[in-house]
């Protein structure tokens, strides 16, 4: 019985100007992960390196409980990927995707394409360049979605989509993990959808792991304290992450803990967003 | 299905939009054809389109971000690349096919024959020269994406076309031209086998500036032989069997004793210096304004005669066959040689010699101008029904 479909154990990568450290995060079976950071921190290089399309230089990778290397093509029978744009060719139909993408899988069913097709609204005839940007998103998913897959993958799905079309896609997730057997691996620096569907948050920054585990713990772990220039000591200034000055006064993220020592100060509840600035701001939790 | 042979379906499924693309191939076989091109032409020209075509898929695939559905489906990177060899040798087998079907329907309508050693020779040059462009350009592809391989990629069409011509000026590469069309089970074999060659060695990605040279000398020296067999008719070309006049062009004399009899045969402008030597000998004038040349042997030559030539342009390019007889003598002994006077009009022979050789089979050689200077070699030359000359 597997506990969890994605295990990664210290994993690193090295580029000329950028470097994944020693990233380790663990994704459950029959829940959302969210993948968070902000451009440029390592999200889209974890993804390759999940899916074998770049090789690390250390650690491992385990999907499903086997190796993503040494399983690849067993794996990928049961990983259903989305990106942010569109991977099929432009001048195939919606049919024709069927066609081509169903020679890769063994448990392909027509039936459930037929059935996304119908429930997306997909013109069967319309050719995938013609297709809107939501469109295409939902054609990507219908495809994932006929060969069953167990693990989904989606590479900042929702940027450029409408927040109607977010949001139906966040419902089709949500619907999708309700039997307790899927999971999804949810990369986005719009953290607003995460606050929605995710269960579990992994932020990384700058190649390293800033955190990773319950959503819950995540936003109960953090306040956003504000305060009149004069207000702010040289303590609070050490106790908070990612400074924020202006003229009318400060804003900063502080740990709950610490922020109980401030009650005559505003604290808001900081948003995975809040976090995520503050931490690229300032550093990581400790 | 293992994972290569799903990346060529996919490749081909890609390609289906590419398909009015093989309609201009249909077009310059047929094209070719009316021209009366050889079937080899026709599949090499055949295997240069493919090869030309077959970088549609790089295209397709940067462009539409294939790299990415690779990558998410269940196969290998080893499965990527062989799955595309497999595809684009597959997209060769096809068209190849195709040209030999049209060729075939060309062959049918002009009485032409087309026999199985044509067709052989077609693949093996043809997938030799397919296999030197595509071996050449798949891996810059894969390499560098099809933008920036694009220039690189018209390397090896560019240099098989310079180089094609480089033997006209190299004697050494014009002899082992020659070599390989007097021996088509070699040039078969060897296209064949260098083809195979350099497709694997591509496959594995060994692709050193070296190997790429050599399997561009190799594709230009096939080629080379691959096409002269149908060019037009020089001092080099292949020409099929002069038949006898009571024999039909398909005929040809049995290849065993062919060389020994040309072997026996001597061809020069008939000097004093060189008549001289002789007590007699046998003179026909055809024409009083005309070369005088002389013929003679170096062993006694039986029912020997001066015949025209005529020629035959319904079979595998251009062919001879024995005409009338001018002059004939019972026998043409090493002592007394033949002079005669005789204008050839061009580098198309129109007279030629006829006897009987040493096995009782009559044969018949056709006298060439070799329309170079004597310093550089015989201004005349016999030609037999092998293509063998001298």
């Amino acid at each position: 019985m597997i506990d969890h479909y994605l295990d990664l154990r210290n994993v690193s990568k090295s580029f000329s100007a950028f470097k994944l450290r020693d990233l380790s995060f663990s994704l459950p079976k029959g829940y959302i992960m969210g993948f968070v950071g902000p451009n440029g921190a390592g999200k889209t290089t974890t993804i390759q390196l999940i899916l074998n399309m770049l090789e690390k230089d250390a650690g491992q990778i385990l999907v499903f409980g086997s190796d993503n290397i040494k399983s690849e093509n067993a794996v990928k029978q049961d990983i259903g990927v989305v990106f942010d744009s569109v991977f099929y060719v432009d001048s195939w139909t919606v049919k024709d995707t069927e066609k081509a993408i169903s020679i890769f899988y063994d448990n392909w069913n027509h039936d459930v394409f037929s059935e996304m097709v119908r429930r997306f609204d997909l013109p069967p005839r319309k050719r995938v360049g013609e297709l809107s940007r939501g469109m295409q998103m939902k054609l990507m998913l219908a495809c994932a979605f006929s060969h069953n897959a167990k693990l989904l993958i989606l590479d900042e799905p929702t940027s450029g989509l409408d927040p109607v079309t977010r949001s139906e896609f966040l419902e089709i997730l949500q619907e999708y993990i309700k039997d307790g057997e899927r999971s999804v691996l949810f990369s986005t620096h719009i953290t607003t959808d995460l606050e929605r569907v995710a269960d579990y948050i992994t932020l990384i920054n700058q190649g390293e792991l800033i955190y990773t585990g319950s959503m819950e713990d995540l936003s109960g772990g953090y306040r956003l304290i504000k305060g009149r220039t004069q207000d702010l000591t040289v303590e609070l200034e050490k106790n908070i992450i990612g400074l924020r000055k202006t003229d009318m006064g400060f804003e900063g993220l502080i740990g709950t803990k610490e922020a109980a020592q401030y009650k005559n100060y505003i604290l808001d509840r900081a948003t995975i967003d809040d976090i995520m600035i503050g931490i690229s701001k300032g550093g990581k939790k400790k | 299905m293992t994972g290569f042979l799903r990346i060529a379906r996919l490749d081909f499924f890609t390609m289906k939009s590419q398909l009015a693309a093989y309609l201009s191939l249909v077009l310059i076989v047929l094209m070719f054809g009316f021209m009366g091109s050889s079937v080899t032409l026709l599949c090499i020209t055949g295997a240069w389109f493919v090869a030309l075509i077959s970088s549609n898929i790089f295209a397709i695939q940067e462009k539409n971000n294939l790299d990415r559905l690779y990558s998410s489906v269940s196969v290998g990177l080893k499965d990527i690349v062989l799955g595309r060899y497999v595809s684009v040798f597959l997209n060769y087998l096809i068209s190849f096919l195709g040209v030999i079907i049209l060729y075939s329907g060309f062959a049918f309508f002009q009485h032409k024959a087309l026999e199985l050693p044509d067709i052989l020779l077609g693949f093996s040059i043809s997938f030799l020269v397919f296999s030197a462009i595509t071996g050449i350009q798949m891996p810059l592809y894969f390499k560098m994406g099809y933008t920036k391989a694009k220039v690189w990629s018209m390397v090896p069409f560019i240099a098989v076309m310079a180089l094609v011509t480089i033997p006209s000026f190299v004697p050494v590469l014009s002899e082992f031209a020659g070599y390989l069309l007097s021996n088509q089970l070699v040039l078969i074999a060897g296209g064949m086998v260098a083809g195979c060659f350099i497709q694997i060695l591509s496959y594995r990605k060994r692709m050193k500036r070296r190997f790429c040279v050599l399997a561009i000398i190799l594709v230009m020296m096939l080629s080379v032989g691959g096409c002269k067999d149908t060019a037009e008719p020089d001092h080099s070309d292949t020409l099929p069997p002069v038949s006898a006049p009571s024999e039909t062009t398909s005929s040809p004399a049995s290849p065993e004793y062919g060389e020994s009899a040309l072997e026996n045969f001597h061809l020069a402008p008939a000097t004093e210096e060189l008549l001289n030597k002789y007590d007699s000998f046998h003179e026909y004038i055809n024409d009083e304004d005309g070369a005088r040349l002389v013929i003679w042997t170096d062993a006694a030559i039986k029912d020997f005669a001066f015949i025209t030539v005529n020629h035959d342009g319904t079979g595998h390019g251009l062919s001879f066959l024995a005409g009338d007889a001018l002059f004939s003598v019972d026998e043409l002994s090493p002592e007394k040689p033949f002079v005669v006077k005789l204008l050839i009009p061009g580098s198309t022979p129109a007279y030629g010699i006829s006897f009987v050789d040493e096995n009782g089979v009559e044969r018949c050689f056709s006298i060439n101008l070799s329309g170079r200077g004597p310093e550089e070699a015989p201004p005349y030359y016999l030609l037999d029904e092998n293509g063998n000359s001298k």
